[in-house]
């Protein structure tokens, strides 16, 4: 039984299925504090960046709220940040999104549209929606890559997929009629997903409570 | 390589799940929190709930359900039925739904679904279309629960639903609904070719066999089907299911014969996806 005493703050920058994640945090028997205030965030022993929708106002949503400076602050004192999603595309550099969009650059690498791929086969649509296995990057050495395991399902609802610049960021990826598209990235204390944990089931719990642990050091 | 979702529709009326036939004829199934929880502990890959009142009056209720259903049930969830205002699609997403599906308020105006998709995101707009037939071979969509037929021909209507910003189709076959007799394969295939959205399948479902045919057919998104799960919840609770058969089909009507279903385990549904080269991944 993980510690009730553990405290996520779930960013809230009027994007994102705050519900679903609060419900996840709380099954899994943590504290979920939905907010965007610094001094909220700061109690916190770990946060979480959701996202549904679109990248520019999302950063827009960010850099109005001061999230920018709070996440990154965040980073630079090893809190543990969890990214979903939209959430974890802008960790990276950029998204061509409406040509270019800068991101909060934790992550270097670019965000990129899944339909700008040259592939012409007309069972590919988009967005990528759906439960789909994840295949390990064997070269990562990120110690997070055991909250993962290969083959593992989850649940996917994307247009755009990120890539890191630095393949021993890259965790996981999922195959998509010939494509081969970032599932999980790590770096430091940040792991992101682009399948969403909290809408895998049983799955995506699993992974949410091996986060946790591995993450907070909090005891089982 | 297939993703295709395994999708249980329940049609909600007040507090309890209903089933009919050509969407008339209502009886009650169950509970929809029982029932979800039945569906997602047996595997099924997101849900989708249709309000059948689809009016103002008792919408609450259905936000309840939707906030319940959520706390405890971890797969995506859709909601359709009278969502008419970006007001109401914020609702059912502020009580834990993901996705909406909308029908007649994106035929009545296109443009809804353009406004609905910059707001809250194209994957979190579904456009439903429910077809009948013409005499002519031709399909056209249908409002108001299958009773008035719009002057949208359903390829060009999911083509203009798609550039307006929807994330999904579902296509429903309203001649096939409900009745067992499979679905209609021509109009999935022609919807999922001429689109490059996802596209879900609804209507006619009776047996894994047709869903397999259907799949063989077209690499579909999604299936969604509700008698065949429905009555598979109703075996499981030992409800006495000739009994079932009887009550349907007097409300069909005494001169209709009661259809025959397979009762389907979506466990099992998955197993034989998989082994027959129709589901990647299984959870």
């Amino acid at each position: 039984m993980i510690s009730k005493k553990l405290k996520i703050a779930v960013i809230d920058y009027h994007l994102g299925n705050l519900f679903s994640i609060s419900n996840m945090c709380n099954n899994c028997g943590a504290h979920a504090i939905i907010t965007n205030k610094e001094n909220e965030i700061k109690t916190c022993h770990a946060v979480i960046l959701p996202g549904v929708g679109s990248f520019s106002e999302a950063m827009n949503n960010i850099k109005k709220l001061h999230l920018d400076f709070i996440l990154h602050d965040a980073a630079t004192r090893n809190i543990p940040i969890f990214g979903i999603c939209l959430g974890m595309q802008l960790l990276f550099s950029s998204s061509e999104e409406f040509g270019y969009t800068e991101g909060l650059g934790l992550i270097p690498g670019e965000v990129k549209k899944i339909r700008s791929i040259n592939n012409s086969n007309p069972n590919l649509k988009v967005p990528h929606v759906g439960w789909n296995s994840i295949y390990l990057n064997q070269k990562s050495t990120a110690k997070t890559g055991s909250i993962v395991e290969e083959g593992d399902c989850y649940y996917f609802v994307h247009s755009f997929f990120a890539t890191p610049r630095d393949e021993n960021d890259l965790i996981c990826y999922s195959k998509y009629y010939g494509l081969k598209l970032t599932a999980a990235v790590a770096k430091n204390n940040l792991f992101a997903t682009q399948f969403h944990p909290e809408k895998s089931g049983k799955n995506g719990l699993r992974l949410f409570k091996k986060w946790i642990i591995q993450k907070t050091n909090l005891p089982l | 390589m297939s993703f295709t979702r395994i999708i249980p529709r329940l049609d909600i009326k007040g507090p309890n799940v209903v089933k009919g036939i050509h969407l008339e004829g209502l009886r009650i199934i169950g509970n929809p929190g029982n029932m979800s929880s039945f569906y997602y502990h047996s595997g099924a890959d997101e849900l989708f709930f249709m309000d059948v009142v689809a009016s103002l009056y008792g919408r609450n209720s259905l936000l309840d359900i939707i906030n319940e259903t959520a706390k405890n049930i971890f797969v995506p969830l859709t909601v359709g039925g009278g969502v008419r205002t970006l007001e109401d699609i914020r609702k059912v997403l502020n009580a834990g739904g993901d996705k909406v599906a909308i029908n007649t308020a994106a035929i009545n105006n296109p443009n809804f679904i353009k406004e609905a998709s910059e707001a809250f995101g194209s994957s979190t707009i579904v456009v439903s279309i429910e077809a009948i037939k013409e005499s002519d071979g031709q399909y056209f969509a249908y409002t108001n629960n299958g009773r008035e037929q719009s002057s949208y021909e359903v390829v060009s209507w999911a083509k203009q639903a798609e550039s307006l910003g929807a994330g999904e189709i579902v296509i429903t076959s309203v001649d096939k609904e409900g009745t067992g007799l499979g679905y209609d394969i021509e109009l999935c295939k022609i919807i999922h070719s001429n689109v490059s959205v996802p596209v879900v399948c609804h209507g006619g479902a009776q047996s894994t066999k047709c869903i397999l045919s259907l799949l063989d057919n077209a690499d579909i998104s999604g299936i969604s089907s509700a008698s065949i799960f429905h009555y598979h919840y109703l075996k499981s609770q030992n409800v006495d299911m000739s009994d079932n058969i009887r009550k349907q089909s007097n409300l069909a009507g005494s001169s209709k014969t009661p259809k025959r279903f397979d009762t389907i385990d979506i466990t099992k549904l998955k197993e034989i996806m998989v082994a027959n080269g129709k589901l990647v991944c299984f959870h």
